[in-house]
């Protein structure tokens, strides 16, 4: 392995554009390097420090004349162009909006101090999150197979333990995004379904808090959205939809027997019904 | 579609415009400029081109214009504006609010062609190649730009209170974000 780490690359390192090689051989290097460590964790922090300072700015309510202007440029670039899903490069943006748009949830994200109850406030976020881009979805569209490959591999990344998303076809309902979040615990995923009636379903995934440890699933009501939650031990999982309570519960299960942790000899791949395996590959376009 | 991706990129404007410039009105109405020009040059943009870029690129123009011209009309002007503390999304605890202040600070007292590198990095997360495009020069400049901004913010963390000196002048430490620094302006 290469360890000559030049200064750029350090930088390249905190903006997440290296990859997984050069990211190891950065990280190697920084074990061995104190003060080069301590530089990029503050560099880390300035840019975390950023986000929280301005992400707010941009989630206000816009000026009547931004409003009107966003309304015609919209029409005149097209509302069908805009087939932005999930992106690295947005992930940040998405996330920010997110962040600032979910409120209280802000305060949550960058508070260590654990007072709220964790389960209740992962529902709350759940539920957030899926109120905030129901709202928003449209027009059908379709979520990749690259899309959801590098969102898996970005997803894996970040709770450190591999993750299948789920595959509810079987319920009628195929993934239309999938985005990155920061929560009170980590950063989580919003995984959103859509069936033929065009109703929504997402399926939120976080670090489990506290090391692994589990909960079965058990309904929780926030508002008018019901909700699934479960702890299987690496992940925390909520299921949220506008959807009557038994067939909520279904997808909910359906939802839990993909996530579950293969077990020897019963892998995922092997069981009908599931997707294929996604190729092992690393987004090195960006570096 | 599901994310509402124009609405994101006007977001990310706002925040953008706000920290560079630090005054909310004026950044809303940077916004606003940029709008109304992407408006009337909508039929420039070509789909499936990278409309975060296309709008962040417009808005950096408009901002260059609005500097030289008041660069233009400077002589006269008190370089005393631009100091006004902006308000926090929601910092949580003291700590907190005091380090984001004084990075807020630290933003403030580095070069303006730095703060706009890093906050298209390392806030909206952008490729320095993105970056570069956006900012129009060449990516080598952007990873300076990168380098000695990040290491400018950290010492002045380090020793809020002080005045950064490395890249900064004594007239432009003392004017901050005013007018007087966009006197440096090389491009």
């Amino acid at each position: 392995m290469d360890h000559s780490i030049n200064e750029h690359e350090l930088h390249l390192y905190v903006d997440g554009h290296l990859d997984e090689a050069r990211r190891a051989a950065v990280e190697a290097y920084l074990e061995q390097h104190p003060e080069a460590a301590a530089r990029v964790r503050d560099y880390v922090q300035q840019n975390e420090m950023m986000r929280q300072l301005f992400g707010a700015a941009g989630a206000v309510p816009r000026t009547e004349a931004q409003e009107r202007l966003l309304r015609r440029l919209e029409r005149r670039l097209g509302r069908s162009r805009f087939h932005i899903l999930w992106r690295p490069a947005s992930a940040v943006a998405a996330a920010l909006v997110m962040a600032a748009a979910l409120g209280a949830t802000v305060t949550e994200l960058y508070n260590s101090d654990n007072t709220v109850e964790p389960r209740s406030s992962f529902a709350d976020t759940a539920a957030r999150v899926h109120s905030f881009y129901a709202s928003a979805a449209s027009e059908p569209t379709e979520f990749g197979a690259d899309a959801a490959a590098k969102l898996n591999t970005q997803l894996d990344k970040r709770l450190g333990a591999p993750v299948r998303l789920p595959d509810l076809s079987q319920k009628g309902f195929s993934m239309v995004a999938g985005r990155l979040l920061p929560t009170s615990d980590g950063v989580a995923a919003q995984l959103l379904y859509r069936d033929k009636a065009g109703r929504l379903v997402t399926v939120f995934v976080g670090p489990a808090n506290g090391g692994p440890r589990t909960a079965a699933m058990r309904p929780v009501q926030r508002q008018d959205l019901s909700l699934y939650t479960w702890l299987d031990g690496r992940v925390d999982v909520a299921v949220v939809g506008g959807l009557n309570g038994d067939e909520l519960r279904g997808i909910a299960e359906a939802a839990q027997r993909s996530l579950q942790p293969p077990a020897p000899g019963d892998r995922p791949e092997d069981r009908p019904g599931n997707p294929p395996a996604k190729p092992p590959q690393h987004d090195a376009s960006r570096t | 579609m599901l994310q509402p991706a124009l609405e994101d990129h006007i977001a990310a404007l706002r925040r953008y415009a706000r920290a560079l410039l630090g005054d909310r009105i004026e950044a809303e109405d940077l916004v606003q400029d940029c709008l109304a020009r992407a408006l009337s040059r909508a039929h420039l943009w070509r789909p499936g081109s990278d409309l975060r870029a296309w709008l962040f690129t417009i808005l950096h123009n408009i901002h260059v214009n609005n500097v030289r011209s008041r660069h233009a009309r400077l002589a006269s002007v008190d370089a005393s504006e631009g100091r006004s503390w902006r308000g926090m999304s929601a910092p949580p605890d003291q700590d907190t609010r005091l380090e984001l202040r004084d990075l807020e600070r630290a933003l403030d007292r580095i070069p303006e062609e730095q703060r706009q590198v890093l906050l298209l990095v390392g806030m909206e997360g952008m490729s320095y190649d993105e970056a570069a495009r956006i900012v129009g020069v060449p990516i080598g400049t952007i990873m300076s730009r990168v380098a000695r901004g990040r290491e400018a913010l950290r010492r002045y963390m380090m020793h809020p209170g002080q005045e950064v000196e490395d890249d900064l002048e004594p007239a432009a430490a003392v004017a901050g974000r005013g007018a007087v620094r966009h006197l440096r302006r090389v491009k």
